[in-house]
């Protein structure tokens, strides 16, 4: 498997079972690279996170310590500790959806409110089941962020004591209706030049910036 | 330049739109099921897993290319050295694939006579790449 980025999710099959794959979103199409199937307790939304840690193991057992350099995944993975165990245990940047209720988010709110940080607007085309549309995001980004405990006093158990997170704020600005929801969030270990390099799912090729 | 770097969370889209989209609605992982009982589940997902991956390796440019080419051509091409009857030794999660005169070596009967085709010496020009 050339690519090293990878993304994890889970998808309930019936009330009875739930897989979880982790798939390699870099090579030229999806590979499932190694999964799992539960059923019972373990197979409950959220409780999926927990086998994460077991599917890198083994992806990295087989194809070698250097066969992941990103991680991708949603909200239901945003774990302190797990993003501390992939950077500083197995060298694996994560970039992960932040909910709105963690500290986090609250803190990357205040800093944009507080206009101690800056919003940047972006306007790009985007595709959609081959319509052509014009989208319009605000951004907003912060490095160093120490305010996620689980995740700092885990990277300071892992030799790292000065561990800090890069978040960002995305704004959907295209409509007055799309704007009045409350912004989506991105936390990584890694650290971007600004939150629209992290966006989701934009045109690199008709991006520009407003 | 920034947005020459980023993207990065896009990608994750594939495991939705990609991967369990077509699990489910080309596969048919969830409507068509096997059974209710663990087992039965786990052996569906397994196989499907394993031609969903081989379908996309198909997709590919060498995969458009190596299903051009029928299997006893591609074994000969791949597996000079395997022979035309290969083992394959599955033990504790690990595979080996071994040709019949190597397994032999292996387990103290080395075999008088080889079918195997004879390989040119490295030095010979003649010899197969």
């Amino acid at each position: 498997m050339r690519g090293k980025v990878y993304a994890v999710d889970g998808s309930g099959l019936g009330d009875d079972f739930r897989l979880v794959a982790l798939v390699c979103v870099s090579a030229t199409r999806p590979i499932i690279v190694a999964w799992r199937l539960l059923s019972g307790q373990a197979s409950e939304k959220g409780q999926e996170a927990a086998v994460t840690r077991q599917r890198v193991e083994q992806v990295l057992q087989v194809a070698g310590p250097q066969a992941i350099s990103l991680l991708l995944a949603d909200a239901l993975y945003a774990d302190g500790p797990r993003l501390a165990w992939l950077k500083y245990r197995q060298g694996i940047e994560a970039l992960v959806s932040l909910p709105e209720d963690r500290l986090l988010y609250q803190d990357l709110q205040g800093l944009a409110s507080g206009q101690l940080i800056e919003w940047t607007h972006h306007r790009y085309m985007r595709t959609i089941a081959g319509h052509k549309q014009v989208r319009e995001v605000e951004v907003t980004a912060a490095g160093e962020l120490t305010s996620w405990d689980g995740f700092t006093e885990k990277a300071a158990r892992y030799g790292a004591p000065d561990a800090s997170l890069w978040a960002c704020l995305i704004r959907d600005v295209t409509t007055q209706e799309a704007a009045a929801e409350p912004p989506r969030a991105l936390v990584s270990t890694r650290s971007f030049s600004d939150g629209f390099a992290a966006r989701p799912r934009v045109s690199p090729a008709l991006a520009h910036r407003g | 330049m920034a947005l020459r770097r980023g993207l990065a969370f896009r990608p994750r889209w594939h495991i939705a739109d990609d991967t369990y989209r077509e699990l489910k609605e080309g596969w048919g992982l969830e409507k068509q099921r096997w059974g209710r009982d663990f087992a039965a589940a786990l052996g569906r997902t397994t196989l499907t897993c394993l031609a969903f991956n081989t379908a996309q390796v198909y997709r590919l440019q060498a995969g458009e290319r190596l299903a051009s080419v029928a299997i006893r051509r591609l074994r000969r091409q791949r597996q000079r050295e395997l022979g035309s009857a290969p083992a394959v030794l599955y033990v504790a999660g690990c595979y080996g694939v071994f040709s019949l005169e190597e397994l032999l070596d292996v387990l103290g009967s080395a075999p008088r006579e080889s079918l195997l085709p004879t390989l040119a010496k490295p030095s010979s020009p003649d010899s197969p790449t």
